[in-house]
């Protein structure tokens, strides 16, 4: 069955009002956001840039319904992720977002195909539109010979543009990217850019980066420092 | 100095999977000390409540239920400590190479995972014995409590030291083993998920969709991680034969006993003789439950005989369907050794026995008529077997070496013996043969004692028209069914403490398979936090991991059951016997510990999806 999800269209996509959050380890509290006020319009594209350590997984991390705040509101696509519990965070995920990890987290027991398939496979889609869209994605990521490979025989570049089609699977109205190059050479860099760049136009995507070609795609730049925006700037 | 401690921070860090690596090693440790305190206990304890009691026969099959039980169990033991240090060192195959890939010298890395390895061996087998200890104080105090008449013995010191060492070494030898041999792994390859997992390159095609989302993640998964799954359902297949084997055997010993003695004595059998012969015979059933001493009377005293023509009419009533007339006299059988060919080497002779005797009851019998459908070694007792017999099992065991090969002497003739009986009377201690053999050797024509069998539909008329028939002589009638029930209820007495044993075997299998798949279950977590992260419900993960589960333990049940049940039946004790009413609770009981086994993996899965997602993927 299709879980099906109520797809509004808000000019606002995501609106955070004083989000804090905070870390307990070994009994010292870190904070990783501090107070933080974000509000991203639908079909925008935002870079978020900032020193290691000032927020930027954690921002998209809560953006994207994978954790919540300490304190505040985060509302995307009119849901207040804060309020909700697990079982609706999870169809949220599955129906609005589509995430790249900085660290891929591809499923290691499934093959490439099975990874980009395992959304839309939560999700209830049925079988043979599975097949055609899995073919698809692994296709506009240039991925086709390798689609019975496990994630540990391929090469970090591979994995994420395995990781991009798998992020876009369900077709999510929010693209959400950790680094998507960080760890990429420059060729393999670029392929990802030009995924992005089909991006543009079709979904509200937000993506943690340092790579300046990332930048220069953007609508808007968050610059964020010890959980803090620091400075907005506009291309 | 400070890359000493580098194992015990890492150790401290990894505070779950060691917390659960130590727990199950303990809980095998503990469950193995528990099943040599607890068999000594109750060997010690049957040993001392069935003196005088019991037939040797029967004596030898509880001990021999009761080593078995203790040996099955302490292997099992073995067998999950040595599968549980396979998966604790397989889970590091990547750190391993991870240092290795840093350029750690071998020398290094061994003595870090070795140190590793010998802090949680220590720890899990000292608390193993604290544990073990516990739990057979537990359960003495525990079969106290509930009636059975059980003292605690002083624990034997050498015992604990011997099973702690006999653990900490073997799980120390396995581990280091499995160190040396993955520290010669490539660092190239340890770092490889394709190679700790041995993964198959296949694509999952071939699983129906139908089967619905979790089955095919669930198959997927068990499919991809060949090693594991192999290990798992190897695993689960030995510990749930054993366990069958301990339980079903337990089951099949007690119920095959009380039928041997049901066999022994028959059913709806009533005692027709003079009283004082009548309550000799009695007697002489009783000493297989209460220690007495049969009185001192002369059998063939011409006061005790019935009359012919009484068992002639008595014959003859409807409802009668066997006339067992005896003869029951007392004598001493002397031992011959005999000479016989060697049986490992044909062209030669050996003597066996000695010249032992016993004193016994004889009884004479129309081998036709018998009441009794004796459990026989070797033939059963003929007409024209004149000059043969059938001797009790306590007989045949302490008086003879090979009784079947053998001869005795009694009332100056010889005597062949063509099979060993389980017979309750005179705890076994009892020769039969053909009447007309005995009445010849005693000069005796007439019949001192008689057993009627009735038919259970019209009992009560039946009983009437005996009591009509001897009324107005000296005989009375016994209702040797009370008697059986007396003897049923011995046995099961008996063998209920030793079923204590069987079933905390049970508890065993659960222990420790439940530890083990938690464990294995563990080492999938981020993959599952990566199913969540991507949308999946807590729901879908647990159903998954249930899924998964269930599969293996039907496995390892499918492998391990019938082989239990196989030994249980085949080769554990001759003739069985089984209840209908044991079959559903034999069928319960496992059904019980496959389910209990597949729901203890929701476990790690419920922790999962407890678990904020970016923690679980991080």
């Amino acid at each position: 069955m299709v879980r099906e999800m109520a797809q509004p269209k808000p000019d606002l996509v995501v609106t955070a009002s004083s989000i804090r959050k905070e870390y307990g380890i070994d009994g010292l509290r870190v904070e990783a956001l501090g107070g933080l006020d974000l509000k991203i319009r639908e079909g925008e594209f935002v870079s978020i840039c900032g020193p290691s350590g000032a927020g930027k997984t954690t921002l998209l991390n809560i953006i994207g319904g994978l954790d919540k705040p300490s304190d505040g509101e985060i509302v995307v696509f009119r849901h207040d992720l804060a309020k909700y519990d697990e079982d609706f965070l999870a169809a949220f995920r599955c129906n609005y977002v589509g995430y790249v990890f900085q660290l891929y987290n591809l499923i290691s027991t499934l093959t490439l195909v099975e990874n980009v398939m395992f959304p839309m496979q939560v999700a209830g889609w049925p079988d043979e539109r599975i097949m055609e869209r899995s073919g698809e994605l692994l296709e506009l990521v240039g991925l086709t010979d390798r689609s019975d490979h496990f994630p540990a025989q391929l090469s970090g570049g591979e994995l994420q543009r395995t990781a991009f089609a798998r992020a876009l699977a369900n077709n999510p109205p929010l693209f959400l990217a950790d680094e998507p190059t960080a760890n990429l050479d420059l060729d393999t860099g670029l392929k990802i850019i030009r995924i992005l760049e089909t991006l543009k136009d079709e979904k509200t995507v937000i993506v943690a980066t340092h790579d300046g070609r990332i930048i220069d795609l953007s609508d808007r730049i968050l610059n964020l420092k010890d959980g803090r925006i620091a400075s907005h700037g506009y291309e | 100095m400070v890359m000493n401690s580098f194992p015990i921070k890492d150790l401290v860090r990894r505070r779950l999977q060691s917390f659960l690596t130590v727990l199950n090693l303990a809980v095998c440790v503990g469950m193995t000390v528990f099943f040599i305190l607890f068999g000594e206990n109750l060997g010690a304890e049957l040993s001392y409540a069935t003196t005088g009691k019991l037939t040797v026969g029967l004596s030898a099959i509880l001990s021999k239920f009761i080593l078995i039980v203790v040996l099955l169990n302490s292997l099992a033991g073995v067998l999950v400590t040595s599968f549980l240090i396979s998966i604790m060192i397989s889970e590091r195959v990547r750190d391993i190479g991870i240092m290795k890939a840093v350029g750690c010298l071998t020398d290094m890395v061994f003595a870090y995972f070795t140190t590793e390895l010998s802090l949680i061996t220590i720890t899990g087998c000292i608390l193993g014995t604290i544990l073990g200890v516990t739990a057979n104080s537990l359960s003495v105090w525990l079969l106290s409590t509930i009636g059975f008449r059980i003292q605690p013995k002083p624990t034997n010191p050498w015992i604990l030291a011997l099973t702690f060492f006999l653990f900490t070494s073997l799980s120390l030898v396995l581990g280091i083993r499995q160190i040396i041999k993955t520290i010669r792994i490539k660092p190239v390859d340890a770092l490889s998920q394709i190679f700790t997992l041995k993964t198959i390159h296949r694509s999952g095609s071939w699983i129906p969709s139908k089967l619905g989302f979790a089955v095919k993640i669930a198959l997927r998964s068990l499919v991809r991680r060949r090693s594991q799954t192999v290990q798992v359902a190897v695993c689960l297949s030995i510990i749930l034969a054993l366990m069958t084997l301990s339980i079903c055997g337990g089951i099949v010993a007690k119920e095959t006993n009380q039928k041997y003695i049901e066999r022994a004595i028959g059913r709806d059998v009533v005692l027709i003789a003079e009283l004082e012969m009548a309550e000799q015979y009695i007697s002489l059933l009783s000493k297989f439950f209460e220690s007495n001493q049969a009185k001192k009377i002369d059998y063939l005293d011409q006061k005790y005989l019935i009359p012919d023509s009484l068992i002639s009419n008595l014959g003859l009533i409807n409802g009668i369907t066997k006339v067992d007339s005896r003869l029951i006299t007392e004598t001493t059988i002397y031992e011959y050794p005999t000479v016989i060919p060697d049986p490992e080497d044909p062209d030669r002779y050996i003597t066996i026995g000695d010249h032992r005797t016993c004193r016994v009851t004889a009884i004479g019998v129309d081998p036709n008529q018998v009441v009794n459908d004796w459990l026989v070694l070797g033939e059963k007792l003929q007409e024209m077997d004149s000059n043969s017999a059938l001797i009790g099992d306590s007989v045949g065991l302490k008086t003879f070496d090979d009784p079947l090969e053998q001869i005795f002497k009694t009332f100056d003739s010889e005597f062949k013996i063509i099979g060993v009986c389980i017979d309750p009377i005179n705890n076994g201690e009892v020769v039969y043969m053909p009447f007309s053999t005995l009445s010849n050797l005693c000069g005796e024509h007439g019949h001192n004692l008689l057993l009627l069998q009735i038919d259970s539909s019209i009992r009560f008329e039946t009983i009437r028209r005996i009591e009509d028939e001897i009324e107005g002589t000296d005989l009375v009638m016994l209702n040797l069914d009370e008697v059986l029930y007396k003897h049923i209820r011995f046995v099961e007495y008996t063998w209920s403490m030793v079923l204590y044993l069987s079933f905390s075997s049970l508890l065993n299998a659960v222990f420790c398979l439940l530890g083990y798949m938690v464990l294995s279950l563990m080492s999938q977590r981020r993959d599952l936090g990566i199913m969540r992260a991507l949308g999946a419900r807590p729901s879908t993960i647990i159903k998954t991991v249930f899924v998964q589960a269930l599969l293996l333990v039907l496995a390892g049940g499918a492998i391990g059951i019938p082989i239990g049940l196989t030994v249980a039946f085949a080769f554990f004790i001759p003739e069985a016997a089984i209840s209908q009413a044991s079959v559903p609770l034999m069928l319960g009981l496992i059904l019980l510990v496959l389910g209990a086994v597949s729901l203890s993996s929701i476990y790690p899965a419920v922790n999962i999806a407890r678990e904020p997602v970016n923690k679980t993927i991080s």
